[in-house]
């Protein structure tokens, strides 16, 4: 798959997080199995989602919470382990692992985004003041152009950087830590259910039913 | 008039494009309700101070803002027909109900969308795809095609109800909120059903096929996703998910180590 539509798609995902929509289209379970669709490798891509999906299922953007790209964490680990190391269970892991600290590294850079929204907001609060309605609708699409463009000069970045990361280091893997990640592999999805069942609302409705008796 | 509520109803997806620390979707808001202010006010002077009275805090949950663009939308109606001296205390009680309703709102949806019918839908769609995954692999695309789908049509049907709700009933329209809470309970217990339909699918197609199978054994597998599912559960709450997931590493590179 090409990196630049990768990317495209990628920013429009993080774009869904806040800025348009919020479609879903962000959750792994949906994003990670759709780029390795189209890498040629869905099982790979349906496997990282629901890893991803069941440990980060409560990373959602209740209330001014500014969560992690959880969509970065699918996408890139997902064309990263497509791309480079197809059908190896774990370079599939290591690239998960690989893609958490980028999503960490764009929650910071879409903290600093929203900063600068909030100048934004007063050119068009005087623009209001000065009757000049039309920069109610040039803030708006500002404020959406610049999500998608920083989510996708990091995806140009990350998908870059961590390609050549991911393969150095699993070159550089001894024997015992790639055969862990291999058992990684189906020791994950156990952990991750176990990870959802404690932060879903699923525990409250036991614990409310036994209070109502 | 359809052609306003169309335009109101597209410009909702917006509302958080400009999303900023200060004032969270002021200017998301003004964005939705301009359309309205067009056809409101004629005089410049009117239509600027009308726009004003909007740029202030605000901050919902976004499927939710259409019942209160509504009801903002009928009180501005209420306002442009009256005289400016006559217009400060339907002004104070529009911004009250605006204020009001926000949060209520967004603590009422917030949980059922994003907590319960989205996980219910992701379980779901983990089941059809370990399903797929064995017999029909060259359909394993549709599942996640499928949470979007289901999700969808209940994301916008609220957006789309509510905001006819909103122009009906304006600050009424709070009675139409009731239905989230009935609809909360049963959604929690599919959450129970489609986590206990995913994990064990999950278990009987790789768990314990030929090629998952960590030990030769199936009661020591079993014993091993056992171990593994309670650590996860009680690290999760103590310390994180992504602790959870290193400590679940560690231990799987400690097997490798032992040749366990």
């Amino acid at each position: 798959m090409n990196i630049f539509l990768v990317s495209f798609i990628g920013a429009l995902c993080s774009a869904d997080i806040t800025a348009f929509g919020q479609f879903m289209i962000y959750r792994p379970i949906f994003c990670a199995p759709i780029i390795g669709f189209f890498s040629g490798d869905a099982i790979t891509g349906l496997c990282i989602g629901i890893i991803s999906e069941l440990f980060w299922i409560k990373t959602i953007p209740m209330g001014v919470a500014v969560i992690i790209d959880v969509s970065m964490i699918g996408i890139l680990s997902t064309f990263w382990a497509c791309t480079y190391f197809p059908g190896f269970k774990d370079a599939a892991i290591l690239s998960i692992l690989l893609a958490i600290p980028f999503a960490y590294l764009y929650r910071w850079i879409d903290i600093l985004g929203r900063k600068l929204n909030v100048k934004i907001m007063y050119w068009v609060e005087g623009g209001i003041k000065d009757v000049k309605n039309w920069r109610i609708e040039i803030g708006i699409w500002s404020g959406l152009f610049l999500f998608l463009l920083r989510a996708f000069l990091f995806y140009l970045f990350a998908i870059a950087v961590g390609g050549k990361l991911l393969c150095d280091i699993y070159a550089g893997l001894p024997k015992y830590i790639l055969d862990g990640l291999a058992k990684a592999w189906y020791l994950f999805p156990v952990a991750g259910f176990g990870v959802a069942y404690n932060l879903t609302n699923i525990r409250a409705l036991f614990l409310r039913d036994s209070r109502n008796d | 008039m359809i052609k306003l509520y169309s335009r109101i109803f597209i410009r909702s997806f917006f509302l958080q494009s400009l999303w900023n620390y200060e004032r969270m979707q002021n200017i998301g808001f003004v964005f939705i309700l301009r359309p309205v202010f067009d056809v409101l006010y004629t005089v410049e002077k009117e239509k600027k101070e009308a726009l004003l009275r909007h740029v202030g805090y605000f901050n919902t949950q976004p499927y939710m803002v259409g019942i209160i663009v509504g009801a903002v939308a009928n009180m501005e109606k209420e306002i442009a027909k009256m005289e400016p001296a006559n217009r400060i205390e339907i002004i104070r009680d529009m911004k009250r109900i605006k204020s009001n309703m926000a949060g209520p709102l967004a603590a009422i949806s917030e949980p059922f969308f994003y907590g319960d019918l989205r996980t219910m839908l992701s379980f779901l769609s983990m089941a059809i795809m370990v399903i797929f995954a064995t017999r029909l692999a060259e359909y394993i695309i549709l599942a996640p095609i499928v949470f979007i789908l289901l999700y969808n049509s209940l994301h916008l049907w609220t957006r789309i109800s509510l905001l006819y709700e909103g122009f009906k009933y304006g600050g009424n329209s709070m009675k139409a909120l009731v239905y989230f809470n009935s609809m909360s309970d049963t959604i929690r217990f599919g959450v129970f059903i489609m986590f206990l339909a995913a994990f064990s699918l999950y278990l009987a197609v790789f768990g314990f096929s030929n090629e998952g199978r960590l030990f030769n054994s199936d009661y020591i597998d079993l014993f091993v996703y056992i171990a593994i599912f309670l650590f996860s559960f009680f690290a999760a709450s103590k310390f994180g998910p992504i602790f959870s997931m290193f400590s679940v590493l560690i231990i799987c590179i400690i097997i490798s180590v032992l040749g366990i």
